[in-house]
């Protein structure tokens, strides 16, 4: 029979009506949605135009319909559930390294994923220092003056050879066609490229220098995603928040992860950070030149003043160099002491181990186990990356807190489900076990069940699953089933149980 | 021996409005009091069971009427005699609602 929809039909409660049958099965919906629209046509139009009683009955009259669909959704899931599913350990496999692939496939879709996750090191991370305050938790918040900057190049230096000051700021940069970008800047002295070893064009610094241009680095993902990637870009002019600049070269991501991403780098020349005010502050970047057993961690130097010293701490760069794996890393290991607290950790008792069937699959059981939780770790690795780094604008602190939140809660419910599925199955099939029953005897138990029994409806046996360990088993027992069973595991019941 | 399904006051209410005369969702919400959210699931209840069973109505009827289509519900010959059992069970049904038969 061919429905056709209802005309004029109030709108608020159809759009409700719309949004309830979704809870529905899509073969389901059609027809559902009909007799609902109509049966909402009669209850607007009993009511006077206009008048608020009609809105009330409308919207309540459609407020049942999520009952209505809630109701025809959970009776007709049945019918799902018979599917196969994760029962099987083919299908089980197949799915995780589906979402595997797919988790790889997004975090290489997002280029600041993919860089991150195959940082390796910073170049000569080893030899670079933060010089901040003493005291100050944060080596990379501005502690350092211009003032005493400039007052430190002026010095005369044993261990800290080349200095730069680090100023980040926001700025709008614009660049002919390519339009206006508000991009994350940091003032810098020109002494930076060269000691982070960042090719820059010394054809274009020149030529800057000659124009009276300021000279400006671009990340290689500004540069990718805010130019286009445009290869003849490196001696092109931009203007600079009103300021004529021309872009000397492209930091390599792998060049720059010490704080968070900034998307340029403006160079000045010592006379320019001069003229800032002197209580301006910024970060100081030093290169450790006479490398000794001291320099290689946290170590102080004083300066004399006013009777008394300033003590600055000196932290090696490579200590702030973020690697997502070491993070992961200790994540698992968080995740791993945490998951007794949330699910038991033995697989159960399996008496019948002798049975030569048992024998023959209790390798594979272990194997299944262990892909399963490799596949987990790879996928929840891949996704918190992925989260981490996908936003090019977040610093870096929030990318660590991100991916430290993301893995540990990923890990950790990843692994309860792993384990609960595991004991779900049977140690010789591997098929998920169906039909729980509770057993024992209530009334002698406070009025609660003994344990739950779950069968292998391919005939392997019966898991006996303690709910009372006092009065019944203290774990999971698997008992298995001899030939003598098989008559009760036919494969027309086989074939209703929705088992392969 | 087949045993009866034994139903709820409000689900023999249900029944009962349907029996009377009051074959449609919303016919039997403005009768029984009841609020949507309780009528169309239980009314799916009962069609599950095999009590009521729905029909739509011809496309022809509406379109000359200019109204929606209209599904109409009525009762099974299993519907009656649960019906039946229910009345002696909650006799004050038959006074709540009565009982004129109607053919759809």
């Amino acid at each position: 029979m061919k429905i056709k929809a209802p005309a004029r039909r109030p709108r608020a409660g159809s759009a409700l009506l719309t949004l309830a049958s979704l809870l529905l099965p899509r073969e389901m919906r059609r027809e559902w949605l009909t007799e609902w629209r109509s049966e909402l046509w009669y209850v607007h139009h009993g009511r006077r135009a206009g008048s608020v009683a009609r809105l009330r009955a409308d919207l309540s009259f459609c407020l049942g319909s999520f009952q209505d669909a809630w109701w025809l959704k959970s009776h007709t899931e049945p019918d799902r559930q018979r599917r196969p599913g994760l029962r099987s350990p083919q299908d089980c496999g197949v799915s995780l390294a589906l979402v595997a692939a797919a988790a790889v496939g997004v975090l290489l879709c997002f280029p600041s994923a993919r860089q991150a996750m195959m940082r390796r090191h910073v170049v000569d991370g080893q030899n670079l220092v933060f010089i901040s305050r003493a005291g100050v938790l944060d080596p990379t918040s501005r502690t350092i003056t211009v003032e005493e900057y400039q007052a430190w190049r002026a010095r005369r230096r044993h261990a800290i050879g080349e200095l730069a000051f680090l100023r980040p700021s926001q700025m709008k940069v614009r660049l002919g066609a390519a339009g206006v970008h508000a991009l994350n800047v940091v003032q810098a002295s020109r002494s930076l490229p060269g000691m982070l070893q960042a090719p820059v064009s010394a054809e274009a610094m020149q030529a800057a220098e000659i124009e009276h241009k300021a000279s400006v680095v671009l990340s290689y993902l500004a540069w990718k995603d805010r130019f286009g990637g445009e290869g003849e870009l490196i001696g092109k002019d931009i203007n600079l928040a009103g300021r004529a600049a021309k872009v000397v070269g492209i930091m390599p991501d792998e060049a720059w992860r010490v704080t968070s991403r900034p998307d340029a780098w403006l160079l000045e020349r010592d006379s320019e950070l001069a003229s800032l005010p002197a209580e301006t502050r910024g970060l100081v970047l030093g290169q450790i030149v006479a490398v000794s057993p001291t320099t290689r961690g946290r170590w102080q130097f004083e300066i004399p003043k006013d009777g008394g010293a300033d003590v600055f701490d000196c932290i090696p760069v490579v200590d702030r160099t973020y690697r997502p794996w070491m993070t992961f890393l200790f994540t698992l290991l968080l995740a791993i002491g945490a998951l007794p607290a949330t699910t038991p950790l033995p697989l159960g008792d399996y008496p019948a181990a002798d049975h030569p069937l048992f024998a023959a699959m209790r390798s594979r059981r272990w194997i299944f186990l262990g892909m399963k939780l490799g596949l987990v770790v790879a996928i929840v690795y891949c996704v918190s990356t992925t989260l981490a780094f996908a936003d090019v604008s977040l610093s870096a602190n929030a990318s660590v807190y991100i991916q430290f939140s993301t893995s540990f809660l990923g890990l950790l419910l990843s692994f309860r489900w792993v384990l609960r599925d595991q004991r779900r199955r049977c140690p010789v099939c591997l098929h998920v076990l169906t039909n729980p029953v509770s057993v024992g005897h209530p009334s002698r138990n406070f009025l609660a069940w003994h344990g739950t029994e779950l069968m292998c409806t391919k005939g392997h046996g019966l898991l006996h699953v303690p709910e009372m360990a006092t009065s019944w088993f203290s774990t999971q027992r698997w008992l298995c089933l001899d030939p003598s069973w098989k008559a009760l595991f036919s494969d027309s019941y086989l074939r209703s149980a929705g088992v392969s | 021996m087949k045993a009866e399904p034994r139903l709820s006051h409000t689900a023999a209410l249900i029944l009962q409005a349907i029996h009377a005369g009051y074959v449609y969702g919303f016919s039997v919400m403005e009768m029984t009091g009841l609020p949507s959210g309780t009528v169309y699931p239980a009314m799916r209840r009962l069609e599950r069971d095999g009590l009521i069973q729905s029909q739509w109505e011809h496309q022809a009827i509406a379109d000359k009427e200019q109204r929606p289509l209209r599904k109409y519900y009525k009762l099974t010959r299993t519907g009656k005699q649960t019906l039946e059992a229910s009345q002696k069970r909650y006799p004050l049904l038959t006074k709540l609602l009565a009982s004129p038969e109607v053919n759809v």
